[in-house]
């Protein structure tokens, strides 16, 4: 039972159980509500389950409207379309906690863009045994097409999703960086929307820093790396096309930045220079905020089945005569085992200690780290270090004792492929339940946009709240089961 | 020696090809040892070519274009003036040096393209032990010279054993091949014992009686600290001297195939190229 305002009707937050461990979003150790959360909790204890399931229930529509979808793969390869469940209840970030976790971000996601550089010329933090060349080069991200290119403004990583987790002891962590094609913004965008509309009462009473200059900033970015020379760029999202599962979302951002929204049958190269097919002829392309990975944009360079990409597409631009957002190769600095050495890639080109924490990690292709997993499997996560949206993760503190078997085979049979972390305890948020008609907590982390320029970058204010929604799950991914919520960042 | 290469290929589809675009790695390169004095390239769609510099800094030629058609021909025609001078592959450090720029970190970051394995030169675990032995004591010159002759008895030269497909593993499985699989194989074992290799394709003179002169050939290029990049031709057991004529190198095949292409049609198609290179030394005979 909460104690806190007794005046009031808190029968919505009655099944509400603190854990003991876990560190509360909403209510601090004594149970008592966290400032900054004071005005939204009062709110919502005065409603009763039928105020809030209508509440819920606008909130539904409004995703519907906005036509907000996503795909979800499996074993037939069609995804299945679904709406993004979306929980009224926000997330607040007070001022000063948001500060540092942008100047944070933007330290990131500069190192990483000179790691990016360095790697693809000199390589001198690999000479300099600051990170193993060998790591790098087994990376399935390491692109030797990138070799000696000189993307505009040196930036490599233009758009990053970095996700954060805030643990037990009340500190933000760094869970991963998502540098090739960081997806989850336009759910931003539209969770603001349906906040707006449903609770536009609750909403106006804070003062909340907006997220709606997102597609203006990209748009920005984007036009700020055009090649040199070209004042007026014509730039295009290019997205594999309806079954990705982030469809809608490219669709989004072409339409709210107002530039064309193509697929690789759309463009052609013809004499190392980009082109659109339009009813009015060919019509150059400058830049391309592609979101076709790696592997498919050039069927001549990379995989030749591709039928997603643009054939020629990396001549044109190794010539200088395109743009590509984020540059090929950024993936080598995402892989989970380059994680790791993030504070190290901060520090020797920066030489500033870095402002976010990483998660401690364990390396199982270091025989010492490798033995420290097998015997410690029940307190780990293990990861394969290639692969992301939750796929193969392990949690020992919940798999039974043939999964541990099974598990240790797995790990045992290729090393270099795993890492393992603790099982940090993300934070956990008030949630409103529907089935139990009040809110319950649930583990949730936050995504973070983070977009990079010549000479130019910017930090979405907040970004995505993802919440684990199965009871006591941590994994948030929306491909896994998770919701997410509106994310405020008070001025 | 004076050369003058043609190159032409001639592809026939079932159906028109509606469009396409081709990419051609046949010009000879310009290096210290040969330089391109005049060339052209022509196509039988009169389609201008195009080209851009590649990873390893050599010119791609391409050529693009919509109109529907049945048949292409491609060819190319150049004079190439090779330099008289004949540098063996000898090693200049003792061993001793060889190996420890060989095994120093910096070295193997530098060269990193040409001594990690790739989809052609992975040999199978039980593969392995036909590496040819490197008695480190010895000269790496002497080395290569002892693997040239040793891949090249280990395969035979056959033509329908094997496609562009095949891998090093896959040939020596079969104990036969064409120059691609004698060089994938050399490759594979100079790697597995670090010292950086990469595939060389280029023409052969035609006017002496070597093996796989009637096309494209292809050959070795291993790294001698000191020394430099040698040419090494296991197919013909012989040293690469001003009979190659190299067009261009990379890791494994897969960087310096001839012709490549992107086309939208259906059915089958064919096919068939033509090589000529003569000396001008031989035309005055």
């Amino acid at each position: 039972m909460r104690q806190d305002v007794a005046s009031i009707n808190r029968s919505v937050f009655n099944a509400y159980v603190s854990e003991p461990g876990l560190l509360d979003e909403v209510f601090n150790e004594n149970n008592l509500v966290k400032d900054h959360y004071r005005k939204v909790f009062t709110q919502f204890s005065r409603y009763s389950t039928d105020d809030l399931n209508k509440i819920n229930e606008y909130a539904k529509l409004s995703f519907f409207n906005q036509g907000v979808t996503f795909a979800v793969y499996s074993e037939n390869l069609k995804g299945i379309e679904r709406i993004f469940p979306f929980d009224f209840f926000p997330r607040i970030i007070p001022n000063k906690e948001w500060e540092k976790l942008e100047k944070g971000l933007l330290q990131r996601t500069l190192a990483i863009n000179l790691f990016l550089e360095d790697i693809y010329h000199d390589k001198k933090i690999l000479k300099d045994g600051v990170v193993p060349a060998e790591l790098i080069f087994s990376s399935n991200f390491y692109n030797r097409e990138m070799i000696n290119i000189n993307p505009a403004g040196g930036v490599y990583a233009h758009v990053s999703g970095t996700d954060l987790i805030k643990h037990s002891d009340g500190e933000y962590y760094v869970l991963e960086d998502n540098i090739r094609c960081p997806s989850g913004v336009s759910y931003v965008l539209s969770n603001r929307e349906a906040m707006k509309r449903t609770l536009s009462n609750l909403f106006l009473s804070h003062q909340v820093l907006p997220v709606q200059d997102y597609p203006e900033q990209l748009l920005a970015i984007i036009q700020s790396v055009a090649p040199d020379g070209i004042d007026n760029p014509n730039c295009v999202v290019l997205s594999p096309g309806m079954y990705n599962s982030a469809y809608y979302e490219h669709s989004f951002l072409a339409q709210s930045m107002g530039i064309p929204l193509v697929e690789g049958r759309d463009l052609f190269v013809d004499r190392n220079f980009v082109y659109m097919k339009t009813i009015y002829g060919p019509e150059r392309v400058d830049v391309i905020y592609r979101r076709v990975d790696d592997d498919f944009i050039d069927p001549l360079s990379f995989r030749a089945d591709s039928v997603l990409g643009v054939p020629g597409i990396m001549g044109a631009y190794r010539e200088g005569n395109v743009s590509l957002l984020n540059a090929p190769g950024t993936g080598a600095a995402d892989d989970k085992a380059v994680y790791t050495y993030i504070p190290a890639i901060i520090k020797y080109y920066l030489g500033e200690d870095p402002i976010l924490n990483n998660v401690h990690t364990y390396h199982c292709e270091s025989d010492g780290d490798f033995r420290y997993v097998l015997e410690h499997m029940q307190n780990l996560v293990i990861k394969p270090v290639d692969e992301s949206g939750g796929y193969g993760v392990f949690i020992g503190s919940k798999a039974s004792k043939e999964e541990l078997a099974q598990y240790k085979r797995i790990i045992t049979a290729n090393r270099r492929k795993y890492i393992a972390q603790p099982i940090m305890s993300l934070s956990v948020h008030p949630t409103y339940i529907e089935e139990n008609g009040c809110f319950e907590h649930r583990h949730i982390d936050l995504r973070t946009y983070c977009l990079m320029g010549k000479k130019k970058q910017f930090v979405l204010k907040g970004g995505l709240t993802r919440v684990a929604l199965t009871k006591g799950s941590l994994i948030v991914n929306s491909s896994q089961g998770g919701g997410s919520k509106d994310t405020w960042v008070l001025e | 020696m004076r050369y003058t290469i043609e190159y032409q290929s001639y592809n026939v589809y079932q159906h028109p090809v509606k469009e396409a675009i081709f990419e051609f790695r046949v010009l000879p390169c310009n290096d210290e040892t040969q330089a391109v004095t005049t060339y052209s390239l022509i196509n039988s769609i009169g389609e201008p070519v195009f080209s851009f510099k590649n990873l390893f800094g050599f010119e791609v030629n391409r050529i693009r274009t919509v109109a529907g058609f049945k048949e292409f021909t491609f060819r190319l025609n150049a004079v190439v003036q090779k330099n008289e001078s004949e540098l063996f592959p000898y090693s200049v450090l003792s061993p001793e040096e060889e190996q420890t720029e060989l095994t120093a970190k910096a070295f193997y970051i530098d060269y990193h393209l040409y001594l990690l394995q790739s989809y052609y030169t992975i040999l199978a675990p039980e593969n392995r032990e036909h590496v040819l032995e490197f008695d480190r004591s010895q000269p790496l010159s002497t080395y290569l010279q002892l693997l040239n002759g040793y891949v090249h008895s280990m395969l035979s030269y056959q033509k329908d054993t094997t496609d562009v497909k095949t891998t090093a593993n896959e040939a020596l499985n079969i104990r036969s091949g064409v120059c691609q699989d004698f060089v994938h194989l050399f490759i594979a074992m100079a790697r597995y014992k670090g010292i950086p290799a990469r595939y060389v394709s280029g023409y052969l003179n035609q006017g002496k009686s070597f093996i796989g002169s009637a096309l494209m050939h292809a050959w070795v290029e291993a790294f001698i600290p000191g020394v430099g990049w040698k040419g090494f031709d296991p197919t013909n057991n012989l040293l690469v001297d001003t009979n190659y004529i190299k067009v261009s190198h990379g890791a494994d095949y897969a960087d310096c195939s001839p012709i490549k292409g992107v086309l939208k049609t259906k059915g089958d198609n064919t096919t068939s190229y033509r090589v000529k290179v003569s000396s001008q030394q031989q035309q005055q005979q």
